[in-house]
């Protein structure tokens, strides 16, 4: 029992210390999102503003509609994406993890080796741009590597295997149900852990995308989400802050440079942070119960 | 046997969906698919015989070329890039019988955005070239011998440019790219310092001519202001070297001509001439007096951004005509400056046009480069947008922003990348800038002392391994050394031996072989 107890005080302590790690970078951050700019680059970070100030709220407030247009592009691109990469994902791992299912062993197979292999950069790029001509779409922000993806597939088709008694399968046949009512009203709900897990690992996936926008919205700059748009403004600020040239034009020296990078640090993670604690519950479950347990 | 049907019809379901989405999206792109379609036609079409487009095409249908290039400011939105594009194509369509579809791409991502376009067939008829683009794009034959075009349709081109800035775009005897012109002689060691702490001290800038006049300078700053770090870079994270050239770096930094190129077409060692070991020396002595802030090398503000927050008294710069006006609007005070180096003219390629090998029609597009360099108003569309949206003329002639509208919010602007269109000198002047800023500027391209190797581009693609390699040690001494946080003594020392261990003689002596036959092609001695 004591023995218990001083572990108990051991892993609290060492959970804080953890905890720290990761708080603390996120409060300087938020901290430093509200100091003054010259008190920033003055004095240096601070956990407590020196200067309090949110003008670097209120330069990306100023650049208007555009922050909220591309905060509607996020959440359409990961509702839209994480519905879809959901249906895909839990129909085609119900279906490898069916022993009977003809030429189950090839898809399994296929859907494994795209875990390990992929065709790099620009092949990927030439199929999207090329093939199926999804560049300047939405659907570039959705497709490429995002809907399917194999280790998700996996995860899912181990629990399927491991969790859904055969009987229970067996049973719901018996009594009549076809094979789409035994998927739809039985193997789903049992699955609901795993399926939140991916679900969750799915949203910040593309929440936190970038690279699609990057690589494949070049014109239709509308379609960009807020990590583009984000992005986008990092390098407008550098660039309006750093380097006018002749023939450029305007006191430059007004944008608080430093401190909008904090702030749009906190603007980009912000829904995440709200979501995760509503799905957290069943993340660790999810992950857990997949791996052993007859 | 009814089981596996059902399981076989769900995976079937699953590959039927995604094809359904693919499908969808091809439709929804319909247009861009089908002209992307053609335009792989057009190329090879064009391959055959590149002077077929032209005389067919003239009173047909107007050809839509589509031009990529970079910007390190704002990307003006999809409805304001529409309306400029409306603009040149007024233009357009009457002189060539084409359209532009301008492809606007942000500074940091455009040399792999490029890379991804070039790999395919997408359209892409006239494009800039960052200078590591070079030496890939030419060996990866992505992109087209310009000669004959220029000859046959770029007379303007060649007038505007003349041939020693032309020289600059030949690639191993080829004209591949063509060159913009702007300031191209670079004024270095300028120095820019803040202008209330000159007048304080009344230190005499006319008097600075050399780094040893300078030290004294900022000794009396040191001594006066003990809260203000003294001289720091100009970027952040960026090593003032580039500011304080006295060599002909021929293209990367390794293996270059001493002396601003002055004297034999010899090919040594910068990190072992004299004049570089005067640069790390000096500021080395710098730093060990204390002008220089510890965290020089990690520093993450500009030196502007520092003189702005009343940390820095001077930072590096390159010379050139407006330079004080402009780095004042930068940092929001008024800056005075000097120069102790030489300006120098050696061959700049940071940024040049050039066509793919996916472009439609070749011939457009060499005719749409020579209108670019030679129409007035369609290099200012381009680069400042409309009259009365997005800039106002004043009586005097030069331009600004109007009524309520400043860098933040203007719906089109390009102003920061001027010099890359090709001739800025066709410009409108800014506001901010002297009414006769180009004038200034010609006659400042006649100041600098003209390196021998004008006109030579080195070919990286022999060396790249070692040109990876020797890039990897240099970049562990390069902030520390340059920055003057360490010793030159001896970690300049060692810096040349592992330089040479991985392959810098290698490097040196490929580029002495392709200077050499430069030389003797063009007649320098």
């Amino acid at each position: 029992m004591k023995k218990i107890k001083g572990f108990d005080i051991f892993a609290n302590v060492f959970l804080i210390i953890i905890v720290c790690y990761c708080l603390v970078p996120l409060v300087l951050l938020v901290a430093s999102s509200l100091t003054s700019n010259e008190a920033l680059i003055r004095e240096g970070y601070s956990f407590f503003p020196k200067e309090f100030s949110v003008d670097a709220y209120k330069y990306l407030v100023s650049s208007g509609s555009q922050i909220i247009r591309a905060y509607g592009m996020s959440f359409v691109v990961t509702g839209l994406g994480t519905v879809c990469s959901i249906l895909l994902t839990t129909s085609l791992a119900y279906a490898i993890s069916k022993k009977n299912l003809p030429g189950g062993k090839v898809l399994t197979f296929l859907v494994f080796f795209t875990m390990l292999f992929n065709g790099g950069l620009v092949p990927t790029y030439l199929m999207y741009a090329d093939t199926f001509h999804i560049k300047n779409t939405i659907w570039a922000l959705i497709l490429p590597n995002l809907l399917v993806r194999a280790y998700y597939i996996m995860l899912m088709r181990s629990y399927f295997l491991n969790n859904l008694p055969g009987e229970v399968l067996e049973a719901a046949s018996i009594d009549g149900a076809t094979e789409f009512q035994i998927f739809g009203k039985v193997a789903i709900p049992m699955s609901k852990p795993i399926i939140a897990t991916v679900l969750m690992f799915s949203m910040i996936l593309y929440w936190n995308d970038w690279q699609n926008g990057l690589y494949y919205i070049t014109t239709k700059t509308n379609l960009y989400t807020i990590q583009n748009l984000l992005n986008r403004m990092i390098q407008e600020i550098q660039f309006l802050s750093n380097n006018a040239v002749v023939g450029q034009s305007t006191s430059t020296a007004n944008i608080p440079s430093a401190t909008v990078r904090m702030a749009i640090a906190v603007v980009g993670i912000l829904p995440i942070a709200i979501v995760y604690p509503f799905v957290q519950k069943n993340f660790a479950k999810g992950i857990t119960l997949g791996a052993v347990k007859g | 046997m009814k089981k596996r049907f059902l399981a076989m019809v769900l995976a079937a379901s699953m590959v039927f969906s995604l094809a359904a989405c693919g499908g969808d999206s091809g439709s929804a792109q319909g247009g861009d698919s089908s002209a992307a379609d053609s335009g792989s036609e057009g190329g090879s079409d064009a391959d055959a015989g590149s002077g077929n487009g032209a005389g067919s095409d003239e009173a047909g249908e107007p050809v839509k070329l589509v031009m990529a290039f970079r910007t390190s400011g704002s990307i003006p939105s999809e409805a304001d890039i529409d309306r400029i594009e409306e603009a040149v194509n007024q233009i357009t369509r009457e002189k060539i019988n084409a359209e532009i579809e301008l492809l606007i791409i942000q500074n940091s991502s455009y040399v792999q955005q490029m890379t991804l376009m070039l790999s395919g067939s997408e359209q892409l008829d006239i494009m800039g070239a960052t200078s590591p683009m070079m030496a890939s794009t030419v060996g990866s034959e992505q992109i087209r011998d310009l000669g004959e075009l220029l000859d046959t349709y770029g007379q303007g081109i060649k007038e505007v440019l003349g041939e020693d800035v032309l020289s600059c775009g030949r690639f191993e005897g080829t004209q591949y790219f063509i060159p913009p012109i702007c300031d191209i002689v670079l004024g270095m060691g300028y120095y820019t310092m803040r202008k209330d702490i000159v007048d304080k001290y009344n230190i005499d800038l006319s008097q600075v001519k050399t780094y040893e006049d300078l030290t004294e300078v900022f000794q009396i700053v040191h001594d006066n202001e003990p809260n203000m770090n003294v001289v720091g870079t100009n970027g952040a994270g960026t090593s003032p070297m580039q500011y304080n050239v006295a060599w002909d770096k021929l293209g990367n930094y390794f293996g270059v001509l001493d002396d601003r190129g002055q004297g034999e077409l010899k090919v040594v060692n910068l990190f072992e001439t004299e004049n570089y070991r005067k640069y790390v020396d000096t500021m080395h002595e710098w730093y060990t007096k204390g002008f220089i802030s510890q965290d020089i090398t990690n520093a993450t503000e500009s030196g502007a951004a520092q003189m702005k927050a009343g940390t820095l008294f001077a930072y590096c710069n390159s010379n050139k005509p407006g330079i004080d006006t402009q780095e004042a609007m930068n940092t929001g005070c008024e800056v005075v400056g000097c120069q102790v180096l030489d300006s120098i003219l050696s061959t700049g390629n940071n940024w040049q046009w050039t066509i793919p090998e996916n472009s439609v029609d070749p011939v457009k597009a060499m005719q749409f480069l020579n209108l670019l360099y030679t129409d007035a108003d369609l290099l200012n569309i381009i680069v400042y947008g409309i009259e009365g949206t997005d800039y106002v003329m004043h009586e005097d002639g030069r331009i600004g922003y109007p009524e309520g509208i400043d860098a933040t919010n203007v719906g089109y602007s390009l102003s920061p990348m001027l010099w890359s269109f090709g001739n800025e000198f066709n410009a409108h002047v800014w506001e901010t800038n002297d009414p006769d800023v180009w004038e200034q500027t010609k006659e400042w391209n006649k100041t600098g002392v003209k390196s021998k190797a004008y006109g030579f581009v080195f070919n990286t693609a022999p060396v790249s391994n070692e040109i990876a390699a020797v890039q990897n040690v240099y970049d562990q001494y390069k902030m520390s050394l340059e920055c003057g946080v360490v010793d030159p003594e001896e970690t300049l020392k060692e810096m040349n031996e592992q330089l040479y261990a991985a392959g810098l003689q290698a490097i040196i002596d490929e580029k002495q072989a392709q200077l050499d036959k430069w030389a003797a092609e063009n007649g320098v001695n």
